[in-house]
């Protein structure tokens, strides 16, 4: 008898378990997917027409609750699936993978380096990882540099708040110029140098783990969606609310002197690259100085700079493979920053 | 006994260093709980992933958050 109680309860449990995540999930691309076929949001959205029209004090809040408006859905949505990939994705498959050699290991960088690090806190410890797994700094540096341009979150609010093609840019250049700078700077004396100092440390590996049920991991990606968003709302509320001054107070002039044309794209990626953003806000800022009449090209430089290196980053990289190797990456994503944006100015040109 | 803690310093970290010291607590074992929150101390180690809790030198978990019950599990072997 009270083998069944305990078998019911733990079957309502996994339903639980199972439904809420995958539910929110649902909910979250419904947001989404909705409108293109509707032409209307799912939900009613708060658009102000004129953000002057509002008191100083007025005008952080007014923006925080128009863009939570718009942007509860693919919040949810970002979030779940940060957290699913996170409770899904086996970090040891995708190393192992890395370290085969069987694939390019640059390509398997670049395009793993999104999905395991939804979670930020450990791009160094799996950029450190890489560079011991004899793969080499290339590769490794690929890994660290494609992590934050193509940072999942980031990506899905580039296409939903800014445009489509500006976010397939974003990758596509990340992609393809993460790869370029990991094996150029691989090829640099100081590179060659630090890649000899980390071969023939050996990775430490764990006994194996146990496995977890599907609703076990289902649970997982909710909690850790959960901590995503704790950790990423609360840098993006304090990011949004400063930015609010500057979409209602910065001189459109101002913008359109020095943030438009091949000028705008070389400020953008020169500005970029040192500064640091929190995840997210760069898309926040950029759609702010896009209003004020900034052009897309330069937006997409800023876009693929600000993320791969910043001065922040640049100081924690340092101290694991020196200076010389760090100046020189910095370098060549202004350089591939500053392409994109060109490339874009000469042939897209519109949002 | 020494319970190593790598990481970053981010939650996952914290709340690793929180379950150690609380299994330890409830064991009542003579145990020393070392967070070591520098990220380049780990890769010269060869830890590549974090949170890692090291038993005596010894990798017990990486990548994510060690339960209480798990590390008493260690500590008891």
């Amino acid at each position: 008898m009270t083998d069944t109680k305990t078998e019911t309860k733990h079957r309502r449990l996994n339903i639980l378990r199972i439904l809420l995540p995958w539910g929110l999930f649902l909910l979250g691309v419904l947001t989404i997917v909705y409108p293109r076929f509707a032409n209307h949001p799912l939900f009613p959205v708060y658009m102000y027409s004129n953000l002057r029209d509002f008191a100083f004090w007025e005008v952080p809040f007014v923006y925080i609750f128009s863009y939570l408006s718009r942007a509860w859905g693919p919040l949810l949505f970002a979030f779940i699936l940060g957290g699913i990939i996170v409770a899904f994705v086996s970090r040891e498959k995708m190393k192992r993978a890395m370290a085969s050699g069987r694939v390019s290991s640059y390509f398997l960088a670049a395009a793993l380096a999104p999905v395991l690090t939804v979670c930020s806190c450990a791009m160094i410890p799996i950029f450190g990882g890489l560079l011991i797994s004899g793969v080499g700094i290339g590769p490794a540096l690929t890994f660290l540099l494609m992590a934050p341009a193509a940072n999942l979150l980031a990506l899905i609010f580039t296409w939903q708040i800014i445009s489509w093609k500006i976010m397939l840019f974003r990758a596509v250049f990340s992609f393809f110029g993460a790869m370029a700078i990991g094996w150029i700077v691989s090829r640099t004396p100081a590179g060659k140098e630090k890649e000899k100092e980390f071969t023939g440390i050996e990775t430490l590996q764990a006994e194996q783990g146990r496995s977890f049920s599907f609703a076990e991991k289902s649970w997982k990606a909710l909690e850790e969606a959960w901590d995503l968003a704790k950790k990423v709302l609360i840098y993006l509320a304090a990011g949004v609310f400063a930015i609010s001054f500057v979409e209602a107070y910065l001189p459109p002039t101002i913008v359109a002197r020095y943030l438009t044309g091949a000028t705008g794209v070389l400020l953008g990626a020169v500005i970029g690259v040192p500064t640091y953003t929190p995840t997210l806000v760069e898309v926040f800022l950029i759609r702010a100085m896009l209003n004020l009449g900034m052009a897309p090209a330069a937006a997409l430089a800023f876009l693929i700079g600000a993320p791969m290196a910043s001065i922040p980053s640049m100081l924690g990289v340092s101290r694991i493979v020196g200076w010389r190797v760090v100046y020189q990456y910095a370098l060549l994503a202004v350089v591939v920053a500053a392409a994109a944006g060109l490339i874009y100015l000469a042939g897209v040109k519109t949002l | 006994m020494k319970i190593k803690i790598f990481g970053v310093g981010c939650p996952k970290c914290r709340a690793t260093e929180a379950n150690a010291r609380k299994a330890v607590q409830e064991l009542g074992v003579q145990a020393e709980v070392v967070p070591v929150y520098d990220k380049t101390a780990g890769i010269k180690r060869g830890i590549t992933d974090t949170p890692a809790l090291l038993v005596d030198g010894k990798l017990k978990v990486s990548g994510r958050i060690a339960e209480v019950e798990e590390i008493k599990g260690w500590i008891r072997t």
